[in-house]
């Protein structure tokens, strides 16, 4: 097949409006080419006959999480001007009065699937800036002046990784290699705790943190079935 | 003035009973507190996405939990407006599905491969019925690699633009094309393997 031969096949099948004009006119007055146009579409309207066993949860599923995810934390209000963090070893401080019990917060996704981990790790964060620190939810935003607190609870004895879930990168190569950490609260940053935020802000992050039997071999690769993860999408003001 | 004092939300929600609204207004609605636009919005894409997951990780309590948890995400703020609310749902919801997938672990996903060969969808009386070729598309998109098998879905099944695909997969819109042409090309390889 010639360069040309092959970059024609990458368009047959599409849809009429995929096609560009050219390609429109290109079946129009080929009949071979439109017959093989034809073959590739019926064998998507094929795969399009493919269904589910299930129309899906109920609406109520949805609405019950988010509800859940809604509870104040244990023991906590929200910061005054008082409770500024000033430093970050008083920001670990604040941050374990802050964010709620570990054993609180579970998702069925974390421990599923025959052979997957009997280990939970949960990733929670509270932003700091100038007016204090608090807690933080999935999808919040950060503003231009806050950092972010990270903490992790584990239930297990395990290696802990903490990257950006798409790119795979660690957070900071240099503090978030994999750790050991025992079962219970571990503030980021070894020895004090610390804060963080992206050189360039985009628009979301979505910050993983990952808990291993073994230290995993490429941190910043395919951990494996063995390793159970727990994420957080964080907005960045700009 | 002439007017009359509402609850909350309430012009929102007579809104709601009119017209069909987009993904966006709809959303727009429930931020102000308008449960049935949620309703409506989930209602618009729960089937369709549950399939997909379906499709991908080929189990029901994984794929259902897939969905809740996409939703969540968007409920939560992990969407604001600019960009397309599908690209970005179905994004949320393949993102989980590979790590689903990532955590079956090997010898699950054998499994399903073998099972995907030798039984159906649902039930065993809907297994019974459904045909030998259902069967069979469904096992060759089984055995797929998950980025061709997802290249597939998004576009044939789900009916997403080659744009949208490319924007789920992260990947530009002439690699959708080579890619689905390929994936088309294992299919068929699949297909005539296994008569």
């Amino acid at each position: 097949m010639t360069h040309e031969e092959v970059a024609m096949s990458h368009w047959l099948g599409l849809r009429p409006e995929d096609l560009t004009e050219s390609e429109r006119e290109a079946l129009a007055g080929d009949p071979v080419l439109a017959e093989r146009h034809a073959e590739e579409l019926a064998l998507g309207a094929e795969v399009a006959t493919l269904d589910a066993p299930t129309e899906g949860p109920e609406a109520d599923r949805v609405l019950a999480r988010l509800e859940a995810r809604k509870q104040p934390p244990r023991g906590g209000g929200r910061a005054g001007p008082a409770g500024l963090a000033v430093g970050l070893g008083l920001a670990a401080a604040v941050l374990l009065t802050w964010l709620p019990a570990g054993e609180e917060e579970t998702s069925p996704m974390r421990d599923r699937g025959p052979g997957a981990s009997p280990a939970t790790v949960v990733l929670r964060a509270a932003a700091e800036g100038p007016r204090g620190l608090r807690v933080l939810r999935s999808g919040d935003i950060i503003g231009l002046e806050e950092r972010v607190v990270f903490e992790v609870w584990t239930s297990s004895e395990g290696f802990l990784v903490l990257r950006d879930a798409d790119s795979r990168a660690l957070l900071d190569p240099e503090r978030t290699a994999p750790w050991s950490a025992s079962a219970g609260r571990h503030p980021f940053g070894r020895p004090a705790p610390l804060s963080w935020r992206p050189d360039v802000a985009t628009d979301t992050t979505l910050v993983q943190v990952a808990w291993c039997p073994e230290p995993p071999a490429d941190p910043a690769g395919d951990l494996g079935a063995a390793c159970v993860t727990s994420e957080l999408a964080l907005r960045w003001e700009r | 003035m002439n007017g009359r004092c509402e609850p909350p939300g309430s012009v929102l929600r007579l809104a709601s009973a009119s017209a069909p609204r987009d993904d966006t207004a709809l959303l727009a609605a429930w931020r102000e507190g308008d449960e049935r636009a949620f309703r409506a919005l989930f209602d618009r894409h729960r089937t369709r996405i549950t399939s997909y997951a379906w499709q991908m990780v080929r189990r029901q309590e994984v794929a259902e939990e897939i969905c809740t948890e996409a939703f969540c995400r968007v409920l939560e703020g992990a969407w604001s407006p600019g960009g397309s609310f599908r690209s970005f749902l179905y994004t949320v919801v393949h993102r989980l599905c590979l790590d689903a997938i990532r955590k079956q672990g090997r010898k699950q996903r054998a499994l399903i491969r073998l099972r995907a060969g030798t039984a159906g969808t649902g039930t065993p009386e809907a297994a019974a019925e459904e045909s030998q070729d259902r069967r069979r598309l469904q096992a060759a998109m089984t055995r797929l690699p998950e980025q061709h098998r997802a290249t597939l879905l998004l576009y044939y099944q789900q009916e997403l633009s080659s744009q949208e695909v490319a924007a789920v997969l992260g990947i530009a819109d002439h690699q959708v094309r080579s890619r689905l042409s390929y994936a088309r090309k294992l299919l068929r390889k699949e297909l005539t393997d296994d008569p």
